[in-house]
């Protein structure tokens, strides 16, 4: 082999070297990112179930009260409930063992001004 | 025959642009200087999800971003036809009128406060390793103390910011949370966010979920004197 093959191979490894270099810092960044969008899923997740109690205990506790009627039947509200009351505490768990602040409210009321 | 599902009360000529209960129509109708929204239904089923919560929330809330005051309903309202709706309306105007007075330019915050369970406790609580039964109650009680301290921490300096306020006592979940309800000027709604924010730095063994701006369900009806 001659000196320039040589030098051609050994600058040719270089740029192998430095194109990985290059894939496996945008690789990276790539993960850090999906990991981030993970985080803020979760966290809008749980921001959204803690949203969800509020709003129940708002919708079902709260608000004028009309006596119509017909209403829509209490009996299935609370079974909402008690399905939410499952949630509650896991949400309270979570947050206790995460750390996360709580204090989004439903992502599908973000553009009101309210 | 149609019914009328009712969604909130609100100062004349509130717009709503989101579609209210399963993509229904929202309109107002107009009875004693005031605007009911409804929206028109064949049959209203008596089965309520999450998503019929969500619907009526959000008219509420599209209603109250127009700048007017809204007094929400309660969920499942439900009137036969307009003649009932401005019959309701006509009975009640004065209490209508005077409960929007009392929310206009005010939003409901909510905060749940909570002591952790690793809570430092005095030392007469722990040191009875010869009676386990007497060292639980004590733990117990002091937890319960601490809970009642916290509750003064946190709702003193809250209170000074918003108008009024009022404890939610139908507690679901972790019965050990404490919920609270505020009403606090649209233009305080910051600081008072903040305020939450430091307070939890401030106490290291509670945990404070704040949540909101919502439309003033807790504050729509029954002053709390």
């Amino acid at each position: 082999m001659s000196a320039r093959d040589e030098a051609l191979q050994r600058k040719r490894a270089a740029e192998t070297e430095r194109r990985n270099r290059v894939l496996a810092a945008s690789r990276a960044r790539r993960d850090a990112a999906q990991e981030r969008n993970r985080a803020n899923m979760n966290r809008a997740r749980r921001a959204r179930q803690v949203s969800l109690v509020d709003l129940v205990d708002r919708l079902l506790d709260g608000g004028v009260v009309i006596h119509g009627d017909i209403t829509i039947a209490v009996a299935d509200v609370d079974l909402l409930y008690v399905g939410l009351r499952a949630l509650v505490s896991s949400v309270e768990n979570m947050e206790e063992k995460t750390g996360i602040k709580m204090s989004a409210k439903g992502p599908a009321l973000g553009s009101s001004a309210l | 025959m149609s019914v009328l599902y009712l969604y909130a009360i609100a100062d004349p000529g509130t717009r709503v642009d989101v579609m209210g209960l399963r993509d229904a129509a929202v309109r107002a109708v107009r009875s004693g200087g005031l605007d009911v929204l409804v929206s028109e239904h064949e049959e209203i089923e008596s089965k309520a999800d999450v998503d019929d919560l969500w619907a009526h929330e959000a008219v509420v809330e599209a209603a109250g971003s127009e700048g007017g005051a809204v007094l929400p309903l309660r969920l499942g309202c439900v009137l036969p036809d307009e003649t009932a709706v401005v019959a309701l309306v006509e009975d009640r105007a004065q209490e209508f009128r005077s409960a929007l007075d009392r929310v206009r330019g005010a939003v409901e915050i909510g905060v749940r406060a909570a002591v952790t369970e690793g809570a430092p406790l005095p030392a007469t609580a722990t040191a009875t390793d010869e009676r386990p039964g007497t060292a639980y109650l004590m733990t117990r009680l002091a937890q319960k103390q601490r809970g009642d301290e916290v509750i003064d921490l946190v709702h003193r300096p809250l209170a000074d910011l918003a108008r009024e306020h009022v404890r939610l006592d139908r507690a679901i979940g972790d019965q050990s949370s404490v919920r609270l309800a505020y009403l606090v000027d649209e233009d305080a709604v910051e600081p008072f966010q903040e305020r939450v924010q430091d307070l939890e730095t401030e106490l290291d063994d509670v945990r404070l979920a704040c949540t909101g701006p919502w439309p003033p369900y807790s504050f729509a009806e029954g002053r709390i004197e």
